[in-house]
């Protein structure tokens, strides 16, 4: 039996279609028996270092057929891969690397990763390494990678991802979006965030090729619809922004991209007009919002079968995808039915291991509540409020706690206040969230600064802990916080202020 | 045909920049050569940010397919394409 490991799909699609093309980026354009034997290359690359089952294997390289190797080829070796965001500070990569405890990283030819840890090149040295499959025997309970997001305490954490829990979604994903060898996928999310699961492995395990999204093109609407178009892409997987971009900014007319069969979007919500702007671009494709966060890939999904009525507010999350079980509790403790708002639970195949060297926050969110679980059985919950339909789907509503969606990136406001806190010259802060006017948020940022402290040092200070998705928007300085009558910062306070007649 | 003065459509830009974020080090450090897409400054946020902060302050419309990283390289590209879109205006 075979497509119950991750890495069995780019063995079986080389199996079936060698000749075929596995990863278009650039000008270079890798057919799967490359891809293949260049990860089996890798991965005992990696034995012959001394990476065994279970261990964590770093990924720091920018998108390329040999870094999408490296991908398979950690997983091949029978360890987990943990992508690394190239663009954040190094402060925080090394936090990371320590974290995970990484056996190995790969990098390619930028190299010198600076993290402490083996480097091996994805693209050099590696001829002298056998091209056949490894098959070292791993079960679908075997950790595949982990995910680093914003953490509440300053933190970030890392998400357990099994095999199992990347193949339940990719097999659903591969079927109900009928995709086949003739498929050419967009790669568009960055591998440290999960979106490119269903890029990387569900081109893999439909034997269909992916075509990589130049970070530098990923800001300019008119060169995606090129790339789209010179590229035959049929399917699209992106966060809504890039998308609301292409709607207004690609001058398409209607009926362009005739080769874009299916738009896929997930990560935040889709301005209602935007999307309807878009459909009415693309009258011949199919549209559908993935909705799950880290900790449960996706979820749920809905098919946005019809441009949504002028009424219409928000895209609902709808209903949960094969073998996984959703539902929401109310602020009473019972299961919200129609018409009722509550916060989201979930429980299946697609549901995290838990949080790496975290049991107390594990123990926090996979939780030993609902219906029929088995007796070590638990299930997720999200802190996502949705409303439920007549017809028993969901809809997003907003969040239990201080996490805020930008661009698709997760981010934790109190993870801004602590690297705020961290800067000695910065006696107190607080970091708000206000809507902007395309129905996206903007991070405000408040400090108070001990006398002599400059202002001019803050954002410097802040790029130095966080990566760029989390830098505030705006950063006030300010004589006080203002306080709730308990004497704790009053948020609500500050949130109207930054918004100014906005409001 | 509107006339712009080159300082102020470089200052104006200059300050927007400085001003949403992404910009961590010494204002005068942000030099018009200074690669803006590679570097991060100008994200696909910021940039239609931009684009719409430019269309506000200047008596110029940015067309899609002006909106590419050769315009947008550097703040001199951006002026250039400000300068060029005010002469067919």
């Amino acid at each position: 039996m075979s497509g119950y490991l991750l890495h069995h799909y780019v063995e079986a699609a080389t199996r079936r279609h060698p000749a075929s093309v596995a990863v278009l980026a650039g000008g270079a354009s890798w057919t799967y028996e490359q891809l293949n034997a260049r990860a089996n290359q890798i991965a005992h690359g990696l034995r012959d270092r001394g990476v065994r089952r279970g261990d964590r294997v770093g990924v720091l390289a920018a998108k390329s057929p040999e870094t999408i190797a490296a991908l398979h080829g950690v997983l091949k070796s029978g360890a987990a891969y943990v992508a690394l965001d190239a663009n954040a500070p190094a402060e925080r990569l090394r936090r990371i690397a320590a974290d995970a405890g990484l056996a190995a990283v790969l990098t390619d030819s930028l190299g010198a990763t600076g993290l402490g840890v083996p480097e091996m090149s994805v693209d050099r040295g590696l001829s002298g390494f056998p091209t056949d499959d490894p098959g070292i025997a791993l079960i679908d309970s075997d950790l595949a990678y982990v995910l680093y997001t914003s953490g509440s305490t300053g933190a970030p954490k890392g998400v357990m991802l099994t095999h199992r829990n990347a193949t339940a979604f990719v097999q659903w994903a591969a079927g109900e979006f009928g995709l086949t060898a003739r498929d050419r996928l967009s790669s568009h999310a960055p591998l440290h965030f999960d979106l490119s699961i269903l890029d990387i492995f569900g081109s893999a395990c439909a034997a269909a090729s992916v075509v990589v999204i130049p970070a530098k093109a990923a800001a300019f609407p008119v060169r995606l619809a090129d790339l789209i178009d010179r590229h035959g892409i049929t399917v699209w997987y992106s966060v809504p922004s890039v998308l609301a971009g292409i709607a207004t900014r690609a001058a398409l007319r209607p009926g362009a991209l005739p080769t874009l069969r299916t738009v896929l979007f997930a990560g935040e919500v889709f301005p209602v007009g935007q999307l309807r702007t878009l459909m009415a671009l693309l009258p011949h494709a199919r549209f559908a919002n993935l909705y799950g966060p880290t900790e449960t890939n996706v979820c749920t999904w809905h098919e946005v079968a019809e441009p949504p009525a002028d009424g219409c507010r928000r895209i609902p999350i709808g209903r949960a995808i094969d073998n996984t079980e959703v539902w929401a509790v109310g602020a009473d403790g019972r299961r919200a039915g129609p018409g009722e708002t509550g916060e989201l639970y979930v429980r299946g195949a697609t549901v995290m291991r838990g949080y790496w060297n975290d049991p107390g926050l594990t123990a926090e969110r996979l939780v030993r509540q609902g219906t029929g679980l088995m007796p070590d059985e638990v299930a997720y919950r999200t802190g996502d409020l949705v409303e439920v339909a007549a017809d028993g789907g969901f809809t997003f509503v907003g969040r239990r706690d201080n996490q805020i969606k930008r661009r698709g990136y997760r981010i934790e406001l109190g993870d801004i206040e602590a690297a705020l806190a961290a800067v000695p010259s910065v006696a107190e802060s607080a970091v708000v969230a206000v809507p902007d006017a395309t129905g996206g948020v903007e991070i405000e940022a408040y400090a108070v600064l001990d006398a002599g402290g400059e202002p001019a040092g803050l954002l410097p200070a802040l790029r130095e802990m966080l990566p760029a998705y989390m830098l505030p928007d705006r950063l006030r300085t300010v004589d006080h916080l203002p306080r709730t009558s308990t004497g704790k910062v009053d948020r609500q306070a500050l949130a109207p202020r930054g918004t100014g007649s906005a409001r | 045909m509107p006339q712009l003065d080159s300082a102020d459509v470089m200052a104006t830009i200059r300050d927007h920049l400085l001003q949403t974020g992404h910009w961590a080090d010494p204002p005068a450090d942000l030099a018009p050569d200074y690669p803006l897409l590679d570097s991060g400054v100008l994200d696909s946020l910021g940039l239609m940010r931009l684009v719409a902060h430019i269309e506000e302050r200047f008596p110029i419309r940015i067309d899609d397919v002006d909106i590419l990283p050769e315009n947008f390289e550097d703040l001199a590209s951006i002026v250039r394409l400000v300068h060029e879109k005010a002469l067919v205006e």
